[in-house]
């Protein structure tokens, strides 16, 4: 019978799946949830495992699905959720899914290069353009302003500024223009001065549009720049700084007639490839949206998959008898439920001549914990687990929780205190609750007092008539003893992993010890060791009881002092704050109430409730943890972690 | 006392910070699984399970061990970014005068490059992105190390090591490696005193380590000159002094002319003594560089046991970059299928 109580009676089974089967049976049991599997092979490595192959092409389909969802995302398309939930797929339906993903990944990536491509063509027509329009602006102003640029630069030079051509003696100034992101262009032009030692002319112009560099493929600022420099030499140099700069250089030729007609071919094939572009774009948001479409349905499937042959690594196969031995834990009440889920995977992968089978195993190991809950139960199971799991079997302190949590929370944040103590006329000690308290109250502590006797001297009587029993029994037989020892060891040893079916369990749930023959021998030697110890545990739990009464006690006071403090700041702030705004009349009153009202709803939201509400919540807590939980709880148990796609896929959200 | 109340102020959360990324450096039985492997794809699947976590999984297969290597050098240089970008001063100055050793290596890598006529941009994405300063790329345009100086490093903090180096000779192969070497000792010595200056566990830690960088710098100078054309006074000029072996060991070391007589000034050293007895020179034995490497490790170790102290930066980035070397020794054991010798990792922990 399961109750809150105590945790859920869990067996340990074990399961022999027909290969071909296997896979079926544990996509049912996956989605039953209800066993958590073993791992029958913890010294192999993750990569000598059966299934790693399996488990390489689901992550190869991840990385796919991977991919896609990142370029989905950058298109900002919707991504559809699947309504109902996709079940694993078949083996055989695995190597169709690595196809389809396959020819999208492919068709993506084409589509992607061709992409790339165009955009950086066009992302280099673009500086291209404001290169010529930045430099024809330069030359137009210098043509307007010959002397002022004339003034810049040593010596005489020749320049063909439109129509009006200036002599010169001598040397022709050449020149580089480019493009280079704006950061860049302080420590360009320094590098330039040092390197030619001043003997080149920079002028720069910003672009004012964000341009996506052709190479990474961010939006930057950039600028322009032209460079005259005379001379062979220093036109290497600059050039060999221009590629360590990565500044992008372009050609710009000197006639402003050549320049214009440049221009209008840059402006043409601009909007040849705009159209290109759009083209290609629209063809990926067709593929992506075709895909998004489904994108959540193949992820859980893969999920699925790699999760099954996870699980199918952890198995043991045995070659001899072409099975696969699976062992999980599992609860006692669910067991036909697993048999029924068994039963649909044989008969899913074709049927089969046997089918899989379910045994159940004695062990000594001790099972994890599991509980049933709800929404409700679990909040609170939480509170409990956060300290330590339940030990298997023990008794769940949840069920008290539930109620006490609440009450003593209230009591602490004043809502008790509210509707029972409205303003009591007679003396705090001699008020009663409700009727026959006092009477009440004496039984407790006289059931108190005799806890000490009770846990002093209880446990040595039991066991000293115990080991008295036991002494009369061993003398008895022993000599039978001996003969029957060497049977039984051999009855224990085949029986202990194998799946012989059991109806009995052989744990005494007496004592702790275990009431084998071979142990017995043992006992008798150790009657007065065991014994002083026994004594000396119970005298230090007798001590721990009686220290802990008082200070658990007196840690009770705390619900006052909580209480108290939150009367006096809820006092406090009614007086202080808000009487003063309510306590004027006519129009003052009103604009005072107005104002004095946020400062006193901020502190009562930020103190009152938030402050207060952790203090309660905390102390609360400890109230539980501590002062109740330590006078029986052990909590050393591990939880049960069942093989379940819901909580995989749970835990792993899918939205990135 | 000082360091032990104020540090955590400033440099705490940096602390923990790279403590928590040495709890993650791969363990014996990592390594013990790592050799196990078959397959550069195993290799990957284990190290799934260790904090590395899946740095590679958007890598397709087939892999290769390029491609690996490129990985785990990005991931070193993330994290050491990201804890000189939470890093206060003096912590942050620290940082940085770890990062110029590895602008000293790009310099000579893109100086070498161009020497073999190597375009830029093929250079420029080998170098280390630890070591890259805006003027990076403009190194090809000089040919002389006066003009390299005036014209790009003169803003970089490298420029004070430089001053040694500046000498009207063209940059050819011995030169460069001895602009590298005269670098590398001024650099190192100004380390060494920064660490000095700083003071308390920060120096005593440090100056340790560097000390033995700067005899280990010494000792393979030494070895590696013997057959080319470096004279004993050149070569002394290279030897940095901020080591256990100055004044005297350096004295004697450049008049060594053989192994075995590097070997016997490293006899006057109880540590380096018990070094080079552990190496030979036969196949199968272990190479000087091979104990050295594991000493160097020892002491980075150590720099983990004492708190409150800049060293374990440079220490952890020294050991993250020892484990990356044995990743990739590993892997090129794997691909190459040449296992023989795939246990000649040095092992960390």
């Amino acid at each position: 019978m399961s109750t809150i109580f105590r945790s859920e009676e869990m067996t340990l089974c074990q399961l022999f799946l027909q290969p071909d089967a296997a896979y079926a049976c544990i996509s049912e049991l996956g989605e039953l949830g209800i066993v958590q599997f073993r791992d029958l092979n913890p010294n192999v490595n993750s990569f000598q495992r059966k299934f790693v192959n399996e488990v390489r092409r689901c992550e190869e389909m991840e990385r796919k699905l991977r991919f896609l969802e990142t370029e989905i995302k950058k298109d900002e398309l919707p991504i559809y959720d699947p309504e109902d939930n996709p079940d694993a797929p078949k083996p055989r339906e695995m190597i169709d899914l690595e196809a389809t993903f396959e020819k999208l990944d492919h068709e993506l990536k084409e589509i992607n290069t061709n992409a790339d491509a165009l955009l950086r063509n066009f992302n280099e027509l673009t500086e291209l353009k404001h290169n010529l329009s930045m430099t024809q602006a330069f030359f137009d102003e210098a043509q307007a302003n010959p002397v002022a640029v004339l003034e810049d630069v040593n010596g005489e030079r020749e320049i063909e500024l439109g129509g009006q051509a200036t002599t010169s003696v001598g040397m022709k100034l050449g020149f580089i223009t480019g493009v280079i992101p704006r950061e860049r262009m302080v420590t360009f032009e320094r590098m330039l001065w040092r390197v030619c030692r001043g003997n080149v002319f920079v002028k720069q112009a910003d672009i004012p549009d964000l341009i996506e560099d052709p190479l990474t493929g961010e939006k930057v600022h950039k600028t322009v720049f032209v460079v005259f420099f005379q001379g062979e030499q220093l036109k290497n140099r600059v050039q060999k700084i221009c590629e360590g700069f990565r500044a992008n250089i372009y050609p710009c030729p000197e006639n402003p007639h050549e320049r214009r007609e440049l221009a209008m071919g840059v402006m043409t094939r601009l909007e040849d490839l705009t159209i290109v572009l759009s083209q290609t774009q629209d063809h990926r948001q067709r593929v992506l949206a075709a895909s998004s479409r489904n994108l959540r349905t193949w992820q859980i499937k893969v999920k699925k998959i790699k999760a099954i042959y996870h699980t199918m690594n952890m198995f043991n196969n045995d070659v001899a008898r072409k099975c696969f031995i699976a062992e999980c834990w599992a609860p006692v009440t669910e067991l036909d439920r697993i048999q029924l889920a068994l039963r649909k995977g044989s008969e899913a992968s074709g049927g089969g001549t046997v089918s899989s089978v379910l045994n159940r195993m004695i062990t000594r190991e001790q099972p994890p914990t599991h509980h049933k809950l709800n929404k409700f139960t679990q909040g609170f199971q939480n509170l409990v687990d956060a300290y330590g799991v339940a030990t298997y079997r023990e008794i769940n302190p949840m069920p008290f929780v539930l109620i006490t949590f609440p009450f003593l929370f209230a009591v602490m944040f004043e809502l008790i205190n509210m509707i029972l103590l409205s303003y009591p006329t007679e003396p705090e000690s001699s008020r009663t609750f409700y009727s026959g308290q006092r009477g009440i109250q004496t039984a407790l502590i006289v059931l108190a007092v005799i806890c000490i006797p009770w846990m002093l001297l209880g446990k040595p009587i039991y066991r000293i008539i115990m080991n008295k029993r036991r002494a009369n029994y061993s003398t008895v037989t022993n000599q039978t003893e001996n003969i029957e020892n060497e049977n039984n060891e051999q009855i224990h040893n085949t029986e202990k992993k194998r799946g012989i079916v059991l109806d009995v369990d052989v744990r005494d749930t007496d004592t702790d010890e275990m009431l084998d023959d071979d142990h017995l021998h043992q006992q008798h030697h150790q009657l007065e060791v065991d014994m002083s110890e026994v004594w000396v545990e119970q005298g230090i739990h007798t001590i721990e009881y009686f220290l802990g009464c008082i200070s658990h006690t007196a840690s009770y006071l705390r619900l006052w002092a909580l209480s108290l403090a939150h009367a006096q700041l809820s006092e406090v702030l009614w007086h202080m704050v808000l009487q003063i705004g309510l306590g004027m009349n006519g129009y003052v009153g009103a604009i005072a109430s107005f104002i004095v009202f946020m400062p006193w709803s901020s502190l009562t939201v930020f103190i009152l409730l938030l402050m207060e509400g952790l203090s309660a919540f905390l102390h609360a807590l400890r109230l539980h943890w501590v002062e109740f939980q330590s006078k029986f709880y052990k909590g050393e148990g591990y939880p049960f972690v069942p093989f379940s796609f819901r909580l995989l896929l749970d835990e792993t959200p899918i939205e990135g | 006392m000082k360091d032990d109340l104020y540090f955590n102020l400033d440099h705490g959360y940096a602390e923990g910070l790279c403590r928590g990324f040495k709890s993650g450096i791969l363990k014996a039985a990592d390594y013990h699984n790592l050799v196990q492997c078959e397959t550069l794809e195993d290799l990957r699947l284990h190290l799934q399970s260790t904090d590395y976590g899946n740095f590679l999984a958007n890598e397709a297969s087939p892999l290769t061990v390029n491609v690996i290597d490129d990985r785990l050098r990005e991931k070193t240089v993330q994290e050491f970014q990201h804890l000189r970008n939470v890093s206060y001063e003096p912590l942050s100055t620290f940082l940085d005068y770890i990062t110029y050793a590895y602008m000293i290596d790009n310099i000579v890598l893109l100086i070498t490059g161009t020497l073999h006529q190597r375009a830029i941009g093929d250079l420029l994405p080998r170098c280390h992105p630890l070591g890259s300063f805006e003027q990076l790329g403009a190194i090809t345009v000089a040919d002389t190390p006066a003009q390299l100086y005036t014209a790009v490093l003169v803003d970089t903090p490298l420029a004070p090591y430089f001053i040694d180096c500046i000498s009207e000779h063209d940059l050819d192969e011995l030169n460069v490696e001895i602009i590298r070497s005269t670098l590398y000792k001024a650099y190192l010595e100004d380390f060494y005193n920064f660490c000095e200056k700083l003071g308390g566990i920060t120096a005593e830690v440090m100056c340790e380590i560097l000390a033995f960088e700067a005899d280990r710098r010494a000792f393979m100078i030494t070895i590696n000159s013997f057959d080319t054309g470096l004279t004993q006074d050149e070569r002394a000029k290279l030897y940095p002094t901020c080591g256990h072996l100055h004044p005297d060991g350096l004295q004697e070391l450049r008049r060594t002319d053989s192994y075995d007589a590097v070997r016997d000034v490293a006899a006057h050293y109880p540590q380096y003594k018990l070094l080079f007895e552990g190496a030979g020179t036969n196949t199968g034995d272990k190479t000087i560089e091979d104990k050295f490497f594991e000493h160097e490790v020892k002491l980075n170790m150590n720099a983990f046991l004492r708190q409150f102290h800049f060293g374990i930066f440079y220490a952890y980035l020294k050991l993250k970059e020892q484990e990356n070397r044995n990743i990739i020794w590993i892997g090129e054991c794997i691909a190459q299928k040449h296992r023989a010798r795939i246990d000649n990792y040095v092992p960390i922990f």
